[in-house]
C-alpha cells in the first residue's frame, strides 16, 4: 500500500480531494485495484458508525433560529419561552406575543378544522417552525407498551417534547390578597432573572 | 448543513441575554456531546450535556474571544469529562441510554424489538471498539463522522494544525475500516443477511 494512500482515501471522504490526489489514487489502482474497496469501505464504515451513534447525540440545529428582527429586544426584556418553562414562578405568561402568528395559505389545512390529534399537532408544529416559535422537536420517549389482544396491534404510551420560545411584554404571577385568594400581579422583567436549570 | 459559529451571538450571550444563550447552546450542544462522547463514553450523556450547558451558561462572560468559542467549550467538556472520569472510578458500570427494557428508550418509527435489540447490540459494540482508539484520533474522527465538522473546523476546536488534523483523521479511517474487516471477517453471514433478496422455497 502507497504511505500516503490513507491520505488521499481521507481527503476523497472529505471531498477535498485534490486533482493531484485523484490522478495519484488512480496510478495507485493501476496495479492495486484494492484500493477503491478500500475507498469504499472506509466511506461505508464511516457512514455506519454514524448512523450508530447518532440516536445518542441531540439533533443537529441546521440554521439559525428565523427569530423577526421585531423581535429582537434590550437583553433584559427579551424572554425565551423554552427557558421560562423551567421557571416556578410565572404561573402564566399573558401580554402582546412579539413572533408573529403564523399566517396560513388559503390552501393550508386550517388547524381548528382538522379532523385528528396528529393533524392539529402536525399543523402546531408547521406554524411554529414558520413563524420561529418552534425550535426544536425532541426524540419522543416511551414511557410503556402494551400488547393489544387479537390483531390491534401494540399500544404506546409516549411523552413528545417540543422546544419553544416566545417573547413577552409582560407577565403576571399569582399572589394571595388580604382575603387569601389568589389575584394576578404583575413580574418586573427588568429584574426578573430566570433560572438556568434547563 | 450546519451553521458556522456566529461571534454577535456569543457577544449578547456574554451581555446576558439569555435568548442568546439559548440559542449558542442549541447550535452547539451537539458538538459538546460529540466530545463528551469521545472523551466520557456514552454512559451518562445527558448529565454531562446538563453540566457543560450549566458551566457554559455560568461562565461565558469570561469567554476572551468570542470567536473561540468552540475551542472554550470543547475544554469545558472535557473537563466535565475528566471530572466525571474520576467520579465514575468505583462505580459499576451502567448500561448505555436507549436500552430495551428501560423506563425510556427513544421509539423508532416502526417499533420492533428484535430490531432494536440488534441495534442496542451494535451500539454497544461501537463503543466497545472506539474506547480501544486513542482519543486523539477518535475525537476527531468523531466530530467529523457525527457533528459534520470540516478538517479546518475540527483543527480550530481541537487548537492543532489543520494537517495534524488531516493526519489523525486519516489513520483513524484506516483504523475504523480494519475493524469494519474484521467485523465481517467473524460475522461473514452479517452482510449477505441484510442485503440478500428473499429465497422462497417451493414445496
Amino acid at each position: 500500500m502507497h504511505p500516503r494512500e490513507e491520505l488521499w482515501i481521507s481527503r476523497a471522504i472529505d471531498r477535498c480531494a485534490t486533482e493531484a490526489d485523484w490522478r495519484a489514487l488512480t496510478a495507485v489502482a493501476v496495479h492495486d485495484r484494492d484500493v477503491w474497496r478500500r475507498l469504499c469501505r472506509t466511506l461505508e464504515a464511516e457512514t455506519l458508525l454514524g448512523a450508530r451513534l447518532s440516536p445518542l447525540l441531540p439533533a443537529l440545529v441546521p440554521a439559525a433560529s428565523p427569530a423577526p428582527a421585531a423581535a429582537r429586544r434590550p437583553p433584559l426584556r427579551r424572554v425565551g419561552a423554552w427557558l421560562a418553562a423551567a421557571a416556578v414562578l410565572l404561573a402564566f405568561w399573558c401580554g402582546r406575543m412579539s413572533a408573529a402568528p403564523p399566517t396560513a395559505s388559503p390552501s393550508e389545512p386550517r388547524p381548528l378544522h382538522a379532523g385528528s390529534a396528529d393533524e392539529l399537532f402536525g399543523a402546531y408544529v408547521a406554524a411554529g417552525t414558520r413563524s420561529g416559535r418552534l425550535l426544536e422537536q425532541l426524540p419522543v420517549r416511551t414511557l410503556a407498551t402494551r400488547q393489544l389482544p387479537g390483531d390491534e396491534g401494540l399500544e404506546v404510551v409516549f411523552v413528545r417534547s417540543l422546544v419553544e420560545r416566545t417573547h413577552i411584554d409582560r407577565a403576571l404571577t399569582l399572589v394571595a390578597d388580604e382575603h387569601g385568594r389568589p389575584t394576578p400581579s404583575p413580574v418586573d422583567l427588568t429584574n426578573y432573572v430566570l433560572p438556568t436549570n434547563y | 448543513m450546519r451553521t458556522p459559529p456566529d461571534p454577535d451571538e456569543t457577544r449578547n450571550a456574554q451581555r446576558g441575554d439569555r435568548l442568546a444563550t439559548g440559542e449558542l447552546w442549541l447550535q452547539h450542544r451537539r458538538f459538546v456531546a460529540t466530545v463528551l462522547l469521545a472523551h466520557a463514553g456514552a454512559r451518562d450523556l445527558d448529565d454531562l450535556l446538563q453540566e457543560v450547558a450549566l458551566r457554559m451558561t455560568r461562565s461565558i462572560g469570561e469567554l476572551e474571544d468570542p470567536a473561540r468559542l468552540r475551542p472554550w467549550l470543547r475544554a469545558i467538556a472535557r473537563n466535565v469529562a475528566i471530572d466525571h472520569a474520576r467520579r465514575s472510578v468505583a462505580t459499576p458500570p451502567l448500561p448505555l441510554p436507549c436500552a430495551p427494557g428501560d423506563d425510556a428508550f427513544l421509539l423508532e418509527p416502526a417499533y420492533d424489538a428484535p430490531s432494536q435489540q440488534r441495534h442496542q447490540e451494535e451500539l454497544e459494540q461501537t463503543m466497545r471498539d472506539l474506547a480501544r482508539l486513542d482519543p486523539v484520533y477518535r475525537e476527531p474522527l468523531l466530530l467529523r463522522a457525527l457533528d459534520g465538522l470540516s478538517q479546518r473546523e475540527i483543527a480550530v476546536a481541537l487548537d492543532v494544525p489543520e494537517t495534524t488534523v488531516e493526519t489523525r483523521l486519516a489513520r483513524a479511517r484506516r483504523w475504523l475500516r480494519e475493524r469494519a474487516d474484521e467485523e465481517e471477517r467473524a460475522n461473514p453471514t452479517e452482510p449477505d443477511r441484510q442485503h440478500a433478496p428473499t429465497r422462497r422455497t417451493v414445496d
